[in-house]
């Protein structure tokens, strides 16, 4: 199983981009997708930066010649997508809230968004048999994406999600998980995650006949045939679920609750048989057979502080101990080969596709400030010999070509607990370096529509109009719904993209000398206004 | 530029001159079309793919150039509007005759020689009053033609007379009794034609009369100072010393200039005319500005709007300014009306930029686009081969997204083919004002879908309309089996007598099997149909007597037919002007000011507080928050219940004040039934009615909630939709999301009142007829759907009478309520179904449909496109 950092020779190449519709085809652009500078109208045009548009129109029609090597910068550009509601299709064959769904993604296109982010979940899809799918309503959705000319970027859901009526997990693999109880996440209380399928079974044949991975496979397969011809058109990105939440982690939080709204410090989840069973095999291989016969003792339960039992404490904690050290290393080296073995069989499925894969990773900021990092820890982001936790996923990520999706681009220190040693600045900049240190590309998603703290979307926007290096390729702002659209919140989610349209735009000289040449008569008129 | 098609000039009160070049009349004048036009062809190629600019342009047309005996051929010709801001200097004075005349009254003066429509704005202040506050001049000493204004000032306009030099002057006087209380005369003086207003060091002029002076700093020594209007000193004063401490009116005379700034208008034209000869463009500006003008100006090439020097020769009395401009300075015309040149230019410059420039301080742009103006050189026809051609396939592509896509490509399509960046500004932010406009409907639209599951619940529990027990009669629902009828249409008045007429026609309405008469506005009203009410207590009116109409109400009783009277809340004419000649002075019984009048109508200067609702812009909006009107109100309503014997309410225009005082109204007026008109647009998307109309029932829905279900609402929703389903033979419009009807009838049957015409839709003002021929469709439509249906005189008194009483029998034999229950079977292209409690089934529409199921079903009622079965007991 120690197989985790292989590299997969046939991964896909990011670069390996195409060019949006026939008609949009700017000439010249080469690079990747679609920048929005040198963009076609189509591309470009938007409200907020119609008045730059006519610059780079105008340029664009006076030195044609120059862009391909503008092109490159542009790879930079970051690509806004919206969130879709997570319901958007919760019965395989209908689209809930059909016509809202229409005139939200019309009103997005407007303001200027490059696209729009559907969640599909395996669940839905393939609800009563592993041998039928039903895509009829992703394809409705997505063809009203492709029928505004937006780029879609699908995530691919393996995992339940809370809320929003979607069923956890495909009836099937439910009554398998009630036949065996152990291939589901189980705590140490013995309790099951109903959503979420042990890691450990990850190539094992629970699944009629067929492992959970197989069965993966075949979802993102059916996936990819089933809008074969969207993936020219519209599908820009495809961002492969790791886990709970779609994101590569364990449910460390309590089974039966919402992972997004979890932030104690959670618990180890290895106590399903086949977790217990390669835990035990690793300990043997080890030499110390007595470490592999349960998880620690000594941790804190779910909403305990770490400093409550032994295991996290900042001094003499057992996690600095020899023992810590064996199972933090197994536990998170767990979670780095299932995500290895799905985001490389995810390359083989989208490899020969022109699409950017990418897959989440959580942003775990509270108890940071604790040196044990205990909320990454039950998470399965352990870090080892002062190695940051996201080094080595950084690392997978970039060996599949796939960018890291950091879904936290929104929080701000101010709205956190300080009790809980939160630092969300601090760990974004680790996961930016770690990206950095491996090559691998960076995305953002907000973790909440932004409701109350309007700071947030300035937060976002200094993070996706960042000018360093590791600038995010695409942010998708989460999520679509009543909220979304009501008067609290959708006026300053409009002023958001504006900025952010507006402030990728450079002051252009043009625009000065044109105000100084009627400067002067401004002047006299304000003079004379009274 | 061409920017004036649909740019309005932001300067206020200033109106253009009338544009247009010398071109001669009926030669063809290109015209940009308005970008933003929505309805069809949606997709503009506006100077499709044109490198140049959209340009108004004349044909061959009579141009005075210099040398026109050449092959010349007018490139370009139009005539721009300049507007400059002008000071005009002038003083005002202020006068005290401290002598009493003839009538022993001392006067005030105030004067001032500028041209306007002067007003003095003036209060007073009284002996040891300290504040600021103003009070309103008594009575006897307010000049006539004197308008209070709130409480605390008046304005009184100046009179014009001559001075001796033959100059018009205008002055005011304001006379008082020399021992008059007042202290100080408080004024600032207004012109009403620029809006503008005149103080003293942004303050107000002070004039002290007497009594007051009793500190030193007061005293008459300094009084030429004391009229505190120092922005601009007293050219002179004439104090009298008095001394101090006297209590008694002081000569005085005080002048002070005052600048008043006004709007000149002039005109610059351009001509450019190509010379084949000498491949040059001869341009030529002329303006009937007089004494200096310079033209500021540079040329452009391509698409770019940078501005650069041609080469030499240059123009006479030209000079290099800067890297990028030139300044040539126009030569006067020996008439002295004005400016001109004509110069030579190189063809190969696309356009031309130029700013007039009279002085330093003062320089002229494009009024329109309030940028630099922009004259093309080149012909626009020639330059559109440039742009590669390829796009225009573009267009063809999807027509799902054409919604979007049009406006976007309207958009794109304007960027292509302009040139000019600068004076295209304008027109940019009228779209972006229009995407933006766009934006919000999508998303109030998105909203009004996503919170719907929360409509859902709230009308479960709510709204809920239990059909398996009928409830007690309530005001918005009466019986629950009501049929109305409306009993008269937009010519009912004409008659003078139509309470006579319309009760000879009560035994065969109740035959018909209506329960319900809904009457005309009773009172006497400004306008002969009865909505534009008046006296209130006046119940004589053109359709009858009052005494009429209560025979009218008692044979309908005797028919067992209830009667609504149509009462008009939202507004009220007024029967007197205030002092300002606005109609806001009530009268009768009833005899409410300016009060009673919400504030927020400019038109009726309404003192009360802002309206709960919108406005009906003809009339005084009657205030309804104030207890005082509600009350007097209340009265009226019980009044009409208990003397005219009107067993409830047709509420008119119920959108212009809040559902919560109807609820007011109807709990004290206790109606059998009531219904209001709460009648607003649907939404359309391009000229396309929407599918859902969510949003506008929504709205409905919100107003019966606000009167409690006090009153039910026509429902102006399912008339549009049948509209659409029947015109376009869309029969899927008429079943929601949800499988459940589109309009009110789906949420909240009982308060429904389902109509398909009324007086304003149909009848001889036809504002929404209902699609021709198709009535019988919507009758069976909606005499067998929940919800209260009306059904309208004109269509009760027509060859459709017979299918109507079928229709209306078959709703009372199957006992078909407000609450029954409804399930949608097909709503599809040509046909919708529908099954309506267990005993009931529909359809509308020519595509064919038979009942199934274990219920024998036989036919009921058929007709052209509709068929009705019942369930054979």
């Amino acid at each position: 199983m120690d197989s985790l950092l292989t590299q997969h020779a046939a991964t896909a190449s990011p670069s390996k981009r195409r060019l949006r519709g026939a008609g949009d085809a700017a000439p010249g652009r080469v690079e990747f997708g679609r920048a929005r500078r040198s963009g076609s109208a189509r591309d470009v045009l938007s409200v907020a930066g119609l008045d730059r548009f006519f610059g780079h129109a105008a340029g664009a029609v006076d030195h044609g010649g120059s862009k391909n090597s503008r092109g490159v910068e542009d790879v930079g550009t970051v690509r806004l997508f919206v969130g879709l509601p997570i319901n958007s299709v919760t019965d395989g064959a209908a689209v809930n809230s059909a016509r809202g769904i229409e005139a939200g993604i019309r009103a997005v296109k407007l303001l200027g968004a490059d696209g729009v982010e559907l969640q599909v979940f395996w669940s839905v899809v393939q609800p009563e048999s592993p041998d039928r799918f039903s895509w009829a309503g992703y394809r409705a959705v997505a063809d009203m994406a492709r029928a505004e000319g937006l780029s879609l970027r699908v995530s691919l859901r393996i995992h339940g999600s809370p809320g929003g009526n979607v069923p956890k997990l495909p009836a099937w693999v439910g009554s398998a998980a009630a036949t065996d109880r152990d291939i589901l996440f189980t705590d140490r209380n013995g309790d099951r995650h109903e959503d979420c399928l042990s890691f450990a079974v990850d190539e094992l044949p629970v699944l009629g006949g067929l492992s959970p991975l197989q069965r993966y496979e075949a979802f993102f397969r059916s996936f990819a045939n089933a809008f074969e011809d969207l993936f020219e058109s519209t599908i820009t990105d495809v961002t492969v679920g790791l886990g709970p939440n779609g994101e590569l982690r364990y449910p460390s939080y309590p089974p039966g609750s919402d992972a997004t709204k979890f932030i104690g410090v959670g618990e180890f989840q290895c106590y399903d048989k086949y977790m217990l069973a390669q835990l035990r095999q690793h300990a043997e291989a080890f030499g110390q057979p007595l470490w592999g016969l349960s998880g620690p003792h000594d941790t804190p339960r779910y909403h305990e502080s770490p400093d409550s039992c032994d295991f996290f404490r900042d001094q003499g904690g057992s996690w600095q101990s020899p023992y810590g050290d064996f199972f933090l290393s197994w536990y998170a080296g767990k979670l780095l080969s299932h995500g290895d073995r799905v985001l490389g069989m995810a390359s083989r499925v989208f490899g020969n596709k022109p699409v950017e894969l990418s897959a989440k990773v959580p942003f775990m900021h509270w108890f940071h400030g604790a040196k044990s990092r205990p909320a990454e820890a039950v998470a399965g982001f352990y870090k080892s010999n002062k190695k940051n936790g996201y080094s080595p996923v950084a690392k997978v990520f970039a060996s599949h070509g796939c960018t890291m999706v950091v879904p936290g681009m929104d929080v701000c220190m101010n709205k956190q607990h300080r009790s809980t040693g939160s630092s969300p600045d601090q760990l974004l900049v680790q996961i930016k370096n770690a990206c950095r240190r491996h090559g691998a590309r960076i995305a953002g998603e907000n973790a909440s529509l932004v409701m109350t703290h309007t700071s947030s979307f300035s937060r976002i926007r200094s993070n996706i109009l960042t000018t360093e290096r590791m600038r995010p390729s695409h942010f998708t702002y989460q999520r679509m719904g009543a909220q979304f659209f009501s008067p609290e919140h959708w006026p300053q989610f409009t002023e958001f993209v504006r900025s952010v349209v507006c402030g990728e735009w450079d002051e252009d000289d043009e625009e000065r000398q044109m105000a100084a040449a009627v400067s002067g008569s401004a002047k006299a008129w304000e003079a004379q206004a009274v | 530029m061409s920017a004036a098609s649909w740019s309005i000039p932001a300067i206020p009160r200033a109106v253009p001159p009338a544009r247009g070049g010398p071109h001669a009349p009926g030669e063809p004048f290109l015209v940009p079309a308005r970008p933003r036009c929505r309805a069809a062809p949606r997709r503009l190629r506006l100077g499709r793919g044109a490198g140049g600019v959209v340009v108004a342009r004349a044909g061959a047309a009579q141009v005075p150039v210099a040398g026109s005996g050449e092959a010349a051929a007018v490139v370009f010709s139009d005539k721009f509007p300049l507007r400059r801001c002008q000071t005009v200097e002038g003083k005002a004075w202020v006068r005290v005759d401290a002598e009493p005349d003839a009538d022993g009254k001392c006067k005030v003066v105030v004067g001032c020689d500028l041209e306007g429509k002067w007003v003095l704005h003036w209060g007073v202040s009284y002996d040891g009053e300290t504040g600021r506050e103003w009070d309103q001049p008594p009575e006897e000493i307010r000049p006539p033609g004197s308008v209070p204004i709130k409480d605390t000032a008046i304005e009184t306009p100046l009179e014009i007379s001559h001075s001796s030099e033959g100059h018009a002057l205008h002055e005011v006087e304001i006379k008082f009794d020399k021992d008059t209380p007042i202290a100080v005369i408080n004024f600032v003086l207004k012109e009403e034609g620029t809006g503008a207003w005149f103080q003293h060091k942004g303050g107000d002029f002070r004039i002290p009369l007497s009594g007051s002076l009793k500190d030193k700093d007061s005293s008459g020594a300094k009084q030429g100072d004391k009229l505190e209007g120092s922005n601009a000193q007293p050219k002179e004063t004439v104090p009298e010393d008095k001394g101090p401490n006297r209590k008694c009116i002081s000569q005085f005379y005080g002048e002070y200039p005052i600048l008043k700034s006004e709007y000149v208008e002039n005109s610059v034209s351009v001509t450019v005319t190509e010379n084949s000869e000498t491949d040059k463009s001869r341009v030529e500006f002329d303006t009937d500005i007089t004494g200096d003008v310079i033209i500021h100006w540079g040329v452009c090439k391509g698409n770019t709007m940078t501005w650069e020097i041609p080469p030499e020769p240059h123009p006479p009395k030209t000079k290099i300014f800067g890297p990028k401009a030139l300044q040539t300075l126009l030569e006067q015309k020996t008439d002295g009306s004005g400016n001109t040149i004509s110069f030579l230019l190189n063809a190969d410059y696309s356009g031309l930029v130029f700013v007039l420039k009279l002085n330093e301080d003062t320089w002229l742009r494009n009024v329109e686009s309030n940028f630099d103006f922009y004259i093309p050189l080149t012909r626009v026809d020639q330059i559109g081969s440039t742009q590669e051609p390829r796009k225009a396939d573009e267009h063809k592509l999807d027509d799902k997204s054409s919604q979007t896509d049009g406006l976007i490509s309207d958009i794109r399509n304007l960027v292509v083919g302009l040139s000019s960046r600068r004076g295209q500004r304008t027109k940019n932010k009228v779209l972006q004002e229009d995407i933006l406009q766009e934006i919000e409907r999508l998303a109030a639209e998105a909203y009004s879908i996503f919170r719907s599951p929360t409509i859902e619940i709230a009308e479960d529990s709510v709204y809920i309309d239990d059909p398996e027990s009928v409830k007690p009669a309530c005001s918005g629902t009466g019986s629950g089996f009501e049929i109305l009828c409306q009993g008269f249409n937009w010519e009912s008045h004409k008659s003078g007598k139509w309470y006579v007429e319309l009760g000879t026609k009560a035994k065969e309405l109740a035959s018909l099997g209506f329960t319900i008469v809904w009457s005309p506005p009773p009172t006497d009203s400004v306008s002969p149909e009865g909505y534009m009410p008046r006296d209130l207590y006046n119940l004589n009116c053109r359709y009858g007597t009052m005494e009429e109409l209560k025979q009218l109400v008692n044979i309908f009783h005797q028919n067992g037919m209830k009667v609504l009277g149509d009462a008009v809340l939202n507004h009220r004419c007024a029967q007197f002007q205030n002092q300002n000649g606005v109609w806001n002075i009530f009268g009768g019984r009833i005899n409410w000011d300016d009060r009673a009048v919400v504030a927020d109508d400019p038109h009726f200067q309404g003192r009360g507080n802002k309206s709960s609702g919108d406005n009906f812009h003809a009339a005084p909006n009657i205030d309804h928050s104030q207890d005082f009107v509600r009350n007097d109100l209340k009265e009226w309503l019980c009044w009409m219940r208990k003397e005219v014997g009107y067993d409830g309410w047709r509420l008119d225009f119920v959108r212009g004040f809040w559902g919560g005082y109807v609820k007011d109204y109807m709990e004290a007026s206790e109606p059998y039934f009531a219904v209001g008109e709460y009648w607003d647009s649907l939404s359309y998307t391009y000229g396309e009615m929407d599918y859902n109309q969510d949003a506008h029932r929504q709205r409905i829905v919100d107003w019966i909630n606000a009167t409690n279900g006090t009153a039910g609402a026509f429902d102006v929703t399912t008339k549009g939709i049948l509209h659409m389903a029947l015109e376009r033979s869309e029969y899927w419009r008429l079943s929601d999301e949800k499988g459940k009807p589109p309009g009110v009838l789906g949420w909240w049957p009982s308060r429904a009142v389902t109509f398909i015409e009324n007086h304003d839709t149909g009848s001889t003002q036809g504002h929404w007829r209902f699609p021709y021929g198709m009535e019988m469709q919507g009758y069976a439509y909606i005499l067998t759907h929940p919800g209260t249906p009306a059904v309208f005189y004109d269509h009760i008194f027509s060859h459709l009478q017979q299918d109507i009483a079928r229709l209306i029998s078959v709703r009372r034999r199957l006992k078909i309520q407000c609450r029954s229950k409804i399930k949608i079977l097909k709503a599809e292209q040509n046909l919708y179904a529908a099954q309506i409690d267990e005993t009931v089934t529909m359809k509308i529409g020519s595509g064919h449909f038979e009942p199934s199921g274990p219920i024998n079903w036989t036919v009921a009622v058929e007709g052209h496109d509709y068929k009705i079965w019942e369930a054979a007991s």
